[in-house]
């Protein structure tokens, strides 16, 4: 490769790093968090109310029958979706929308509680930190957030591919080289050695990224070049299909035979058990319900089966590896959670999310303190970019530091559905404020990076000095102390991070000097 | 760099939304294949052809190259449309 087409590539690998390292901080670390979502939705709960599942719970037919008597209009080609609950997640809960007399449509959730079907307060909707963490990761929590974060991953994907053509000839020579002497060189050095150790993780997080995010794309394409606007036809031959063409017959619903379904579908699948029921053409005869058995430990199997309550023998079955569509969607989606590889591989792919994490943050350093030592470039421009840069990529850690700490110890009246996002935001205008005083770009970083560490240490001391001095808890003390113990990593990667910035030898204004004269 | 982004980003996606397609028309009987090629491969070349784009030495030498995949792309596609038509 040529010094000119290998400068382009450096100059938009630099670029196009810098442009998106806030959007893929956040999608990166709340990602990686994510991997223990339900973990930390027990956490949420621990020091409240007894949240654990009671021994006698209602079955799923006697909490149908109970959102049946309601009376809610859910249109027929609508679906009801009914989670079961969990150690980590006790309450049923309900997900469905229903038509206005305006015509408008209006989405509940609901929780209810297990033992009694009734509907559980505000309070206990207001556990929200799993859920805001998961749509960080997911859309950003801004609109259009999906296909920004679809567009970020593709343009992750050339970064990465920028990446290996830039360091091709040195990926395996130089993939030990770790020079100290000099701060310019242990950052390249560090950036390039997580970057080749992680890249088909990140590979594989950039393609499923866009397979998420950009789905539309296909369904633009085949469905307007190949099926001629046909949408129902594409969605039969992808196998994303639903039964909702369903015939109202106006007799009420077979609601008992829900529960004799899940026990038939529990048998299909061994190592998976059903965890959640969608209801379509609800309350009525003729409705059906699609309930999904995903055997976790592999990343291939998964069976889909469609019951009509009417007659529930007539079950339909579909394995995933029926459709290719459906088998590599399924099985690239197995791949991006890693459920199938346990706790040890989610535990890897949470090391390498934090390690893409520091592939941003090294990455954002290298190009701030090399532009720094230009001094053609206006100071205040730079110091712009730079408090800009900053908060987006080690303010994103203080913004989710502050929402655990919140979590923890706001008042539990607090509505957190409201409250985070604003805490969330506050923590980034909090970092750029800090990197616009302070100016040094590395000071600031090692700065807020000691900060979050202390933050992310604050509710697990709390939470240890609560139960060594005999406090009332109530939830589970697996999770908790899981979660703690997740906290307390990224307290530790924080502090190993700032401890590796601060030991690395600053550049005076002499040797600057040198750089530019050398220019 | 707007010049480069915006050439291989354009370029790239017509040639990700033409060539599966185009092969589905010219083989109807396997168009869930296609969607799951795309997926698979055609992402990647998306990146790949921003990627060539950005390594262009100009934003003229960008569009060239984006200008060249998607006029084959274009062609193709509408090839397959003349040749083989709409799947029945």
């Amino acid at each position: 490769m040529n010094k000119q087409t290998l400068k382009q590539l450096t100059s938009a690998h630099s670029w196009l790093g810098l442009i998106i390292s806030g959007a893929l901080m956040i999608v990166f670390l709340c990602g990686s968090l994510s991997f223990f979502r339900s973990n930390i939705y027990s956490w949420e709960q621990y020091h409240q109310q007894d949240k654990s599942l009671p021994e006698n719970i209602l079955s799923p037919s006697d909490m149908t029958k109970i959102i049946i008597d309601r009376n809610y209009k859910i249109p027929i080609d609508h679906r009801v979706m009914l989670i079961f609950p969990t150690n980590e997640s006790p309450q049923y809960q309900a997900f469905f929308s229903t038509e206005e007399t305006d015509g408008s449509h209006k989405r509940y959730r609901l929780y209810f509680d297990p033992e009694t079907g009734n509907e559980l307060n505000k309070a206990s909707q207001n556990y929200y930190l799993a859920d805001f963490l998961y749509k960080l990761h997911i859309d950003l929590n801004i609109p259009a957030g999906t296909e920004i974060v679809g567009i970020v991953s593709v343009i992750f994907l050339v970064i990465i591919f920028s990446g290996i053509l830039i360091h091709l000839r040195k990926l395996i020579k130089y993939f030990y080289q770790y020079r100290l002497t000099k701060a310019k060189d242990t950052y390249l050095d560090g950036h390039n050695l997580i970057g080749v150790t992680s890249l088909p993780y990140t590979f594989m997080y950039a393609l499923t990224g866009v397979m998420f995010n950009l789905s539309i794309l296909f369904q633009a394409s085949f469905g307007y070049l190949v099926f001629q606007g046909d949408i129902d036809a594409l969605s039969n031959t992808s196998g994303f299909v639903a039964p909702t063409n369903i015939e109202p017959s106006h007799e009420p619903m077979n609601w008992q035979a829900l529960d004799k379904t899940i026990k038939h579908a529990n048998q299909q699948l061994p190592g998976a058990k059903v965890y959640l029921a969608k209801i379509f053409g609800f309350g009525d005869e003729n409705a059906q319900v699609e309930l999904r058995l995903v055997d976790t430990s592999s990343i291939t199997e998964r069976l889909t089966l469609t019951y009509p309550l009417k007659n529930y023998q007539n079950v339909q079955s579909k394995h995933v590896t029926d459709n290719p569509v459906q088998g590599t969607y399924h099985i690239l989606k197995q791949l991006h959670y890693g459920s199938f590889g346990g706790i040890t591989l989610q535990f890897i792919y949470f090391f390498l999310g934090l390690g893409c994490c520091y592939l941003i943050l090294s990455g954002n350093l290298i190009w701030l303190e090399k532009r720094a030592l230009n001094r053609k470039q206006s100071q205040r421009s730079l110091a712009l970019v730079s408090a800009m840069t900053l908060c987006l990529s080690i303010g994103t850690l203080i913004s989710v530091a502050l929402c655990f700490v919140a979590t923890r110890f706001v008042p539990d009246t607090f509505a957190r559905t409201e409250f985070l996002p604003y805490l969330f935001s506050a923590g980034l205008i909090f970092s750029f404020i800090h990197a616009l005083a302070i100016k040094n770009s590395r000071k600031v970083m090692v700065q807020q990076a000691v900060f979050t560490a202390v933050l992310f240490a604050t509710f697990p001391i709390y939470d240890t000095l609560i139960i060594i001095l005999g406090g009332t808890t109530h939830g589970s003390l697996i999770n908790l102390m899981f979660v703690n113990f997740v906290s307390l990593l990224v307290s530790a990667f924080c502090l190993a991070f700032a401890y590796q910035k601060r030991h690395i030898q600053i550049p005076t204004d002499k040797q600057k000097l040198e750089v530019t004269t050398e220019k | 760099m707007w010049h480069k982004t915006f050439a291989g980003l354009i370029s790239g996606l017509l040639f990700l939304l033409f060539i599966p397609t185009a092969f589905s028309l010219f083989f109807p009987a396997f168009i869930a294949f296609m969607i799951m090629i795309a997926i698979v491969v055609f992402i990647p070349v998306w990146a790949g052809i921003m990627t060539y784009c950005y390594a262009a030495t100009s934003a003229k030498q960008a569009w060239l190259r984006a200008t060249t995949f998607s006029i084959i792309s274009g062609l193709f596609y509408f090839i397959a449309y003349f040749t083989v038509g709409l799947p029945q």
